[in-house]
């Protein structure tokens, strides 16, 4: 299954991010990040499906996110 | 025994499923929400992140506008100074309870701020008039409390919300003794609401909540571990984790959201009409004596608090004498100097204030034993 990984700014947001695309279909979790950025620790979103239409809805809704990569899953 | 009309200092007892969820918390849900990944951390995070969902739902906000405190106090303050770091001038009530008022007179003594207090009237026109006169160019917030912690008078707070729409003011409203009792959201012209948890919404002591639309940006009081954004030294800025520094209190924000499941249950209306007639039936049975002042206007809405005094008997003596009989009344000035300067109560008052689990047998039988004092 194709997927992708948001790096989320914050753990609630992560999971703000996480039911609407649910909500929408998608299978989606919520991940503590295992290579986090410079920044320091925090929480990924991991989404299948869609990617590019999974990008469009969380930006659409305004959810913050710190890097969107394609790929994985 | 123990007959508690002290209700709007903190609610007891409290909903069985209110000591259930904070019992089940200690058993649960002893992770760090946001902090790490294993399995006892996320579910303690899925937790409280459910309890923000209900609170939002419950005041018309976002999930993520919702921050935790320790209470009403805490959560004032960090809205209160949070707005007005950069100076400005700032409006409150009459009426405000020290949580507001002193965080404010501490600004304007330090000459951070300029303070004015805007006078409340039983007339709801003659108070909105009041606020309006006070705006200067450099307004920058109002703080109102919702209703009086001393009287329980309702303030004009969805008209002076409007006055703060139209000439772009932050409206900041204490909420601490109307929440749970009168339906508040945030659209009704709120942009930060501060409340208390463990009064009329019936969770543990240690719960407040301050919620925001988002418009006026808060700058945080208190500083530290967020569970994000780790390795820098600057504090993050998207709430709530901004305003949420440290360890959040997992077993009170649990019995949080029990308590709002409880008020949503029961429904406010149901609540605010029994305690109501509580205070009537508590009203009408001290009026019957002369020597018993109730501090309560014709013209004025109230929530279920009633302040009153007995003529030649000081508001603490009363208040020792019906406790050693088993009842809790609070005498004193309730943290509210102002109040007291605009009712004239120069020894403060008493206060009666039921909650859903009073009974209007001890309220009738406490009116005749203090019509006897």
């Amino acid at each position: 299954m194709k997927g992708c990984a948001a790096e989320m700014p914050s753990y609630t947001y992560a999971v703000k991010g996480e039911k609407l695309l649910k909500a929408r279909g998608y299978q989606c979790e919520v991940q503590r990040e295992e290579a986090p950025s410079e920044n320091g620790c925090g929480y990924s979103l991991k989404i299948y499906g869609d990617c590019s239409r999974a990008k469009n809805i969380l930006d659409s809704y305004a959810i913050p996110y710190t890097s969107f990569v394609y790929g994985g899953g | 025994m123990i007959i508690n009309f002290d209700n709007a200092a903190t609610t007891f007892p409290k909903p069985l499923s209110v000591r259930k969820a904070a019992a089940e918390a200690l058993e649960k849900y002893g992770g760090n929400a946001g902090r790490g990944g294993h399995a006892l951390a996320m579910k303690t995070a899925e937790a409280v992140y459910s309890a923000r969902e209900t609170v939002a739902e419950f005041f018309g906000a976002e999930p993520e506008n919702v921050v935790f405190t320790l209470n009403c106090t805490h959560a004032l303050n960090m809205a209160i100074q949070g707005i007005m770091c950069g100076g400005g001038h700032i409006i409150i009530s009459g009426l405000e309870h020290n949580s507001s008022a002193r965080p404010a007179a501490h600004l304007a003594q330090k000459g951070d701020v300029s303070l004015s207090v805007a006078e409340v009237f039983p007339e709801k026109e003659k108070t909105v008039e009041s606020f309006r006169r006070l705006i200067r160019k450099d307004t920058k917030a109002i703080v109102c409390t919702l209703a009086s912690n001393v009287t329980g008078q309702l303030l004009p707070w969805r008209e002076i919300g409007k006055l703060c729409r139209e000439r772009n003011i932050c409206f900041i409203a204490d909420g601490a003794q109307a929440c749970g009792i009168v339906d508040v959201k945030l659209g009704d012209g709120i942009n930060i609401l501060c409340t208390a948890g463990h009064k009329a919404l019936y969770g543990t002591t240690g719960t407040g909540l301050l919620i925001t639309d988002g418009k006026y940006p808060i700058e945080p009081l208190i500083r530290g571990g967020t569970g994000s954004a780790s390795a820098s030294l600057v504090q993050p800025t998207l709430l709530p984790e901004s305003l949420e520094s440290g360890t959040l209190n997992t077993s009170g924000i649990m019995s949080l959201r029990a308590g709002i499941e409880f008020v949503k249950k029961l429904t406010i209306p149901r609540i605010a009409a029994y305690e109501e007639d509580i205070c009537r039936r508590f009203v009408s049975g001290v009026s019957g004596s002369r020597k018993v002042t109730v501090y309560r206007s014709p013209d004025a809405e109230y929530v279920p608090i009633v302040s009153f005094n007995i003529e030649g008997l000081h508001p603490e003596k009363a208040a020792a004498q019906l406790a050693a009989e088993g009842y809790c009344l609070r005498a004193g000035f309730h943290c509210a100097a102002l109040a007291h300067a605009q009712l004239g109560t120069k020894n403060g008052t008493i206060r009666f204030a039921p909650s859903v689990f009073s009974r209007r047998e001890d309220a009738e039988r406490l009116a005749e034993r203090i019509v006897s004092m």
